[in-house]
């Protein structure tokens, strides 16, 4: 047998339960979505026209209910599309190194390799290839419910399902596999590595998060109030002061500058106050990433996230040469 | 029981115990804070309401959204609570000792196998009871202080799986159940995995139990077009909407009007065709405590078998 071949059935015999388990998850998860678009698709097939979001079609109520219900219960299994990288990188990864240490059985691999390294690095190889193939199932699936769920949308420049579908979730994976790698490594038990991992990961994944938050706003238009806001990114309500700066409500509030009228998109301190443009207190307006920057800041997501990830595995690296082996 | 039974059972899982303590006191916390604040926001708000006579600029900040969004959280960590705190606690108790090869020495030294799992999953229990608790009744006031409800006097059904006496109970079952899944799949993370899945299908399949046999016993409820905060204030669990033939007082579903007048053109300004009700079919609000009577019963039930079926597999598998 090649190296190949027994590097293959070795690490899969090693990890066997848990690629097994994230491979029927991501089947049925798979084979929902994919029913549910299909289900979707053949109701749209019906009457395209009942679908247009811009109109009402006399005829429609049954079907567009029906196509409500059933995209609703569809929108579920995003969430768990959402899921599936964090759920698959802390069972596949907390068990790498800590069952090894936990079994005893770590002094034995470890000397039986060329160096600790290069033992870490061709265990969690394998599992990186599962994740790859495992989860690029569910980003594809899910860019494909996706459509069958909007089908008037032009979902390759749309927010909608962010982190639900496509390349992202694949490199959410990775990292998460890296943190499970690392905390597994460090405390050496697998259930208490897995339930400190699953804390650090929400941390983590909230410090990206909202440090994305942060850094899109850079790419933010202002839009009125009542201007359609399809596909975008709504980052939240500001107030356009007629000296031009923007704020947000809760610094108006600070500010002092309480209003009793909102008029069209106009603030007013007191009903007396409209028309006199000299004592405006500013205008409602919109803050939105618009959908066209989907693919640059997905872009930039993945590359933040990727490069924490490998962060992590270095460290995790670290931590394994450096660890004691029982 | 022991007190030297009470510390080696708390020194065995001493991490996790200590995590899950220091989550649930955070949880609570954060919950009673959330409520507190949501408490203080609205009244501020509802008194400016009330001197101004508008809603505008009477904002808070932070604002009553971002309580009700803060709430959320609070309530979606109350409701993984149960779960969080039986399967991890629940997995080690007896596979952990078979996986280190342990469980052959600790079951000779004990008068009895079954002594042993007692001395082993009650303190557990007790943990998971006074932890779920807290998160519970913390849970309580998130909902009792909702920003955009007046469930202040009765919530009645309105997030009742993540507050209240049903997470202490969902907790033990959950709980008795990993240690029977333990016990059977002696190697932690499968029986965690397994044990996962045994749990969402047991209460994914008693949601849809529960929800079948409300919904046989559902009633219509009128909407209250008055209310502040929507057509219903005591929070009923409402399954579906149907029309009431005014004349005849009959209920028909939505389906079957369609399908017997087909889309009918709506008067100006009315939300309902000619000679029909809207109403809502659910359970009223007033009705929560018998019916989470039943859950916990059937819950309890559940505890039972697998505690019993835990003893089963621990007095007979090979160590």
């Amino acid at each position: 047998m090649s190296r190949i071949g027994s590097w293959l059935i070795l690490s899969f015999r090693l990890h066997r339960w848990e690629v097994l388990a994230s491979a029927a998850g991501v089947a049925i998860l798979a084979a929902a979505m994919l029913w549910f678009a299909w289900q979707l698709r053949t109701l749209a097939a019906t009457d395209p026209s009942c679908l247009d979001p811009a109109g009402y079609a006399p005829g429609c109520t049954q079907l567009g209910q029906r196509f409500y219900e059933l995209s609703s219960k569809a929108e579920w299994l995003s969430y768990l599309s959402w899921l599936a990288p964090f759920a698959m990188g802390l069972v596949l990864g907390v068990p790498l190194v800590s069952r090894e240490v936990e079994h005893r059985t770590a002094a034995i691999a470890w000397t039986m390799s060329r160096s600790r390294t290069w033992w870490l690095v061709g265990r969690a190889a394998f599992l990186v290839v599962v994740m790859v193939v495992l989860l690029t199932v569910v980003a594809v699936v899910g860019e494909a419910l996706a459509s069958a769920t909007m089908p008037a949308q032009h979902l390759d420049r749309d927010f909608t399902w962010y982190g639900r579908r496509g390349a992202l979730i694949v490199v959410r994976g990775l990292a998460s596999l890296a943190i499970g790698v690392l905390v597994g490594a460090w405390l050496g038990r697998v259930l208490q590595a897995l339930l400190v991992a699953v804390f650090a990961s929400v941390l983590i994944f909230s410090a990206i998060s909202l440090g994305m938050d942060r850094w899109i706003e850079g790419d933010a238009v202002v839009q009125k109030f009542d201007a359609d806001r399809a596909g975008g990114r709504q980052l939240g309500e500001r107030i356009l002061l007629p000296k031009g700066e923007l704020i947000d409500y809760g610094e108006l509030q600070r500010r002092g500058l309480a209003y009793e009228v909102i008029q069209d998109d106009l603030l007013w301190a007191r009903p007396e106050d409209i028309g006199h443009m000299d004592r405006l207190i500013g205008y409602d307006r919109y803050l939105v990433v618009p959908g066209s920057r989907y693919p640059q800041i997905v872009l930039r997501e993945s590359a933040v996230v990727g490069g924490a990830g490998f962060l992590l595995a270095l460290a995790a690296i670290l931590v394994v040469k450096r660890r004691r082996v029982g | 029981m022991s007190f030297r039974a009470w510390r080696l059972a708390f020194k065995m899982q001493r991490l996790e115990l200590l995590l899950f303590a220091a989550a649930a006191v955070a949880l609570v916390v954060a919950s009673l804070l959330i409520a507190r604040g949501a408490s203080e926001a609205r009244s501020s708000f509802d008194a400016c309401v009330q001197a101004s006579g508008s809603d505008a600029g009477c904002g808070t900040s932070p604002s009553l959204n971002d309580f009700s969004t803060l709430g959320g959280f609070a309530r979606l960590g109350a409701f993984l609570t149960p779960y969080a705190l039986g399967l991890i606690l629940g997995i080690p108790v007896v596979a952990r000792e078979i996986e280190g090869r342990t469980a052959g020495i600790a079951w000779t030294l004990s008068r009895s196998r079954t002594r042993w799992l007692i001395q082993r999953a009650l303190p557990l229990m007790v943990v998971v009871i006074v932890l779920a608790t807290a998160v519970g009744i913390g849970s309580e006031f998130v909902t009792r202080t909702n920003p955009f409800a007046d469930y202040a006097a009765n919530p009645g059904f309105a997030d009742y799986t993540s507050r209240g006496v049903l997470l202490p109970v969902r907790a033990v079952v959950v709980l008795l159940l990993a240690i029977a899944v333990g016990a059977m799949v002696p190697r932690q993370l499968p029986a965690l995995l397994l044990a996962v899945g045994v749990t969402v299908a047991l209460f994914v399949g008693l949601t849809v139990g529960m929800d079948t046999w409300m919904t046989a016993e559902a009633r219509p409820i009128p909407f209250d077009e008055s209310g502040r905060f929507g057509p219903f204030s005591d929070g009923p669990r409402i399954f579906d909407v149907a029309y009431r033939e005014d004349a005849t007082g009959k209920v028909i579903s939505m389906n079957d009007f369609y399908n017997l007048h087909g889309d009918v053109a709506l008067p100006d300004g009315e939300s309902d065709p000619p000679g029909f009700t809207q109403v809502a079919i659910g359970i009223p609000g007033d009705q929560w405590a018998p019916w989470i009577a039943r859950e916990s019963a059937v819950l309890g039930a559940l505890a039972l078998l697998s505690g019993g079926l835990a003893t089963l597999v621990v007095a007979r598998r090979r160590p």
